[in-house]
């Protein structure tokens, strides 16, 4: 490979050159808007927009249908962004501005659940094909720079990148609004004590980044196609820059902007099979040398927003009646259900239900218990699922080799995660996880000889103990069940250990528990080893039962459904997230049967449980027993912060 | 010299989640007074002036301003109305220049009580170092640059808490001397301090707290002569030892 790079690099004309630097800086200037919109929002609001590749992509179909209306690209180029800036403040206005005081996760949370809406409005109204999107009459053709014969449209968007990053650089270093929402990333209480309401600027804040994604969505639209895709395209790039530049700094967005552009297009050119993951060595090598990217500051915040959990709702003991008669009853069911072709379908979905609650359950131990923010569990899942499915074709079918060769696998990298990121805290340990986790997928997507490439590779069926075909219902059913029941064994266990009580600690406040003397460092190494072979387990298990792998496994969008779950289910409480990860792929399975846009759906559900019932169904539960009148010392529904009335009554 | 107050605290509760950090409250500060708030560490000394400012509610009891019920507004409107409040940590903001610092003093409120350049110039050492960053000045110079940037904004009653903890005794000085030139300019001032000697220096009048509640009120001159007073409520002789924060 290295061999072929410097061949080509040898027989690189000027032209070529000169080609290939306007084309590094036509992407990088479509880079910097997408990243500095997406800085500008983490730097002042501290969320992590999810949705900001959503919005981008909203930019360019708007400026594509505009253009359909009117025929002026320059009125879409106008008109997209700023309806697109008025859903991102519609957005703002009805969810986050609510919640800032609390989680991180939880904004996170809000614009994944915006993410899956927009997506499939996004294909409701303009399908799922690409659209062709003619250059601008006006800005046709080729003009001829030096040697180079360059597009019209090229140039124009070089112009206009460097002019709007221009203006958006000079309204925050001079304008009175600059100053105060600079100010107001750094402190916001003291800007209020200036008379500042800050929360107005948050909003608008909001705007003017969703505002610089569409404009780069409609700049990007004539030149690069316009489909369902370019959303998550344009979310990744944002992420790389970000992190690599500093999350929450223009400047560093700009600086990362540029790098990022010029290393893809030579990369493009002459190692295209490298490009993705150039771009992902390039972030992690950043992460790991300088974790707070190159002109970020990283200052340790102590997190005084906590997640929602109700520490009246422990994790319940097997020994539990309650447990106990689930259980038995998902024993019985397989024999129960006697409808061949029904109890086929309807066994296999309750499996698959007890695979996602051992993901969730996994997920579980490190946001719930020690309060980090992993958004690469995929990462995890994916490696049992291929370790199991590569073992198989390789090796052997054994089900206790494979996966005991997934756990380690998938612990061993959980472990070194855990050592790369251990000293970051909050959102900074959402990046470097995330970033892994899309590295992998990367890894899987382009060593194709190893991992059979995009369209991963069918296996045989696993065998347990040489007889039991595990890819067949029924054993399946029962392996799963025994899994998910002795893991919660397991993980409730390592809860109620002094290990488990340290990790607590932890998420409480990291610094009072170094003060006390943990090694607190260590032991989040730990628990992410311990979480990802639980992850592990439940990826070795899909690919068991589906006999077949592919990079899909790795993809991010599976640590944010991991992420649902355990939020949906009820954070911190161990059996709460199992119940989430079994109701997420359970409403995932039988409602799209019914619609292609059903995790709308799930968006709509999601932001709704983050706003209205963040401590998720398990709290339902607690309010229902409480309504029918069961004496309960303290009110699950009272949320942190309104406790005025427990004070009162401590007088 | 019954002059009306311009900032009544009546019987105020005040609470962070879990306990009552202030019981029952009361204190006032009259038109060109300063009044000095005293107590040991904890006392609710700091926690009196997050409630004042809106930073904290209080759970009962009410806050007037200028004859104002102030109780419920929210923070950035009690400061429109012309409460300035310099924290304890100073919290000027590190990553922005001096002067950006003093232009955000007054970004609401143009009708500051200085101008920056009048600012600038009773500050010398500020004034050379206008184009640095906060994070760059000295403790004592992100003091005065605190106190600088409060009366950048509209200022009828200026709140400092602790504002020479920490510095050296040089720099105390000049901080007391830029109070007593404020107190001067007939603007209302309400110090919390650790340091007795710093409040005997500038108060007229004094309030002492102790776990929250009030426990003395009084002239500067009747507290200058109760050693009685001084040794039960303040600790130790005049000068106050247990400097540990929270």
């Amino acid at each position: 490979m290295i061999h072929h790079i410097s061949l080509a690099a040898f027989d690189v004309s000027t032209t070529q050159l000169v080609f290939l630097l306007l084309n590094g800086l036509a992407l990088s200037m479509l880079y910097i808007l997408i990243a500095s919109g997406f800085a500008v929002i983490f730097g002042i609001t501290d969320v992590l927009n999810f949705a900001h590749g959503i919005f981008y992509m909203l930019g360019a179909y708007l400026a594509f249908t505009v253009v359909d209306a009117t025929g002026s690209f320059f009125v879409a180029l106008i008109l997209g962004p700023l309806v697109v800036a008025g859903l991102g403040i519609a957005v703002e206005r009805l969810t986050l501005h609510h919640i800032y005081d609390r989680s991180p996760l939880y904004h996170v949370l809000i614009t994944f659940g915006v993410l899956l809406i927009v997506t499939d409005v996004v294909e409701l109204i303009w399908g799922t094909g690409t659209k062709f999107f003619p250059t601008p009459e006006l800005l046709g053709g080729a003009i001829a720079i030096g040697p180079v014969i360059y597009p019209r449209y090229r140039i124009f968007t070089i112009g206009a990148g460097a002019l709007i990053a221009f203006l958006t650089w000079a309204l925050f270093r001079y304008s009175d609004f600059g100053l105060i929402v600079r100010a107001g990333a750094q402190d916001k209480q003291t800007v209020r004590l200036m008379g500042v309401n800050i929360g107005r600027y948050y909003t608008l804040i909001f705007g003017l980044g969703t505002f610089l994604a569409a404009i780069a969505g409609a700049l990007a639209a004539p030149f690069l196609s316009v489909n369902p895709e370019m959303g998550n395209e344009a979310l990744i790039i944002a992420f790389v820059v970000v992190a690599i530049g500093g999350l929450g700094s223009f400047g560093g967005s700009i600086v990362a902007g540029v790098i990022v552009g010029f290393v893809q297009t030579f990369t493009n050119t002459f190692a295209s099979e490298l490009s993705g993951f150039v771009l992902y060595g390039l972030l992690f090598g950043v992460l790991v040398l300088k974790p707070e990217g190159i002109l970020g500051t990283y200052e340790i915040r102590e997190q005084a927003a906590k997640l929602s959990y109700d520490e009246t709702i422990k994790p319940v003991n097997l020994t539990d009646r309650r447990v106990m008669a689930v259980v038995g009853l998902l024993l019985i069911i397989p024999f129960v259900s006697r409808l061949p072709s029904v109890s086929q379908y309807g066994v296999g979905l309750i499996a698959l239900m007890f695979v996602w609650g051992i993901f969730a359950l996994s997920l579980d131990t490190v946001i719930g218990y020690t309060g980090l923010i992993s958004f690469g569990h995929a990462a995890f899942y994916g490696i049992g699922s291929y370790a199991v499915a590569l073992l198989t074709v390789n090796f052997t079918n054994s089900f206790v080799i494979a996966l005991a060769v997934a756990i380690l696998f998938a612990a061993a990298v959980a472990w070194l995660v855990g050592a790369i990121s251990a000293r970051l805290s909050g959102l900074y340990f959402a990046v470097v996880t995330f970033a892994v986790g899309q590295m992998l997928y990367q890894l899987a997507l382009s060593w194709s000889s190893f991992t059979g490439g995009s369209n991963g590779f069918a296996i045989d069926h696993v065998m347990l103990f040489g007889i039991i075909d595990l890819s067949e219902t029924f054993a399946f059913y029962y392996i799963s069940l025994l899994l998910l029941v002795s893991l919660y064994y397991v993980t409730k266990r390592i809860m109620d250990s002094p290990f488990g009580l340290q990790l607590q600690a932890i998420r409480e406040s990291e610094r009072r528990a170094k003060f006390v003397g943990y090694d607190t460092n260590k032991a989040k190494r730990r628990i992410f080893a311990i979480s990802g072979a639980i992850g592990g387990v439940a990826g070795a298990l899909v690919t068991t039962r589906q006999t077949f792998t592919s990079p899909d496994s790795l993809y991010w969008i599976v640590s944010g459904d991991a992420l649902f779950a355990v939020i949906l289910g009820g954070v911190g409480t161990l059996f709460g997230p199992i119940i989430g990860g079994a109701v997420l792929i359970g409403l995932d399975q039988l409602l799209t049967i019914y619609f292609d846009q059903w995790r709308m759906i799930l968006g709509f559900v999601l932001i709704v449980i983050v706003l209205f019932a963040p401590r998720g169904l398990v709290s339902f539960y607690y309010i229902l027993e409480d309504a029918l009148g069961n004496d309960r010392d303290a009110d699950p529904t009272a949320s942190a912060g309104s406790d005025a009335d427990s004070i009162n009554g401590d007088k | 010299m019954e002059r009306d107050p311009i900032l009544s605290v009546d019987r105020i509760s005040s609470s962070y989640g879990s306990g009552l950090v202030l019981e029952d409250v009361s204190l006032s500060v009259k038109e060109g007074e300063v009044v000095g708030l005293l107590g040991r560490n904890g006392a609710g000394k700091t926690t009196t002036l997050r409630s004042i400012t809106g930073v904290i509610k209080p759970l009962a009891g009410t806050i007037e301003f200028d004859g104002r019920d102030i109780t419920d507004l929210p923070d950035y409107e009690i400061s429109n109305l012309g409460i300035s409040y310099v924290v304890e940590e100073r919290a000027v903001f590190p990553d922005l220049t001096v002067e950006e610092n003093l232009r955000m003093g007054g970004i609401k409120q143009s009708d500051g009580i200085m101008t920056i350049e009048e600012i600038l110039e009773w500050m010398p050492r500020l004034e050379e170092r206008k184009s640095l960053k906060a994070s760059k000045l000295s403790g004592g110079e992100q003091q005065m640059l605190a106190i600088g940037r409060a009366l950048r904004s509209k200022t009828e009653l200026l709140l400092l808490d602790e504002p020479t903890e920490g510095l050296a005794p040089q720099i105390v000085q000049d901080v007391i001397e830029t109070i007593r030139r404020i107190r001067d300019q007939d603007i209302p001032i309400l110090l919390v301090e650790q340091n007795l000697n710093t409040v005997l220096e500038v108060a007229d009048r004094v309030y002492i707290l102790e776990q929250g509640r009030n426990v003395y009120e009084g002239s500067v001159t009747d507290l200058r002569n109760d050693d009685a007073t001084q040794q039960e409520f303040l600790g130790v002789g005049t000068e106050l030892t247990d400097k540990i924060t929270d």
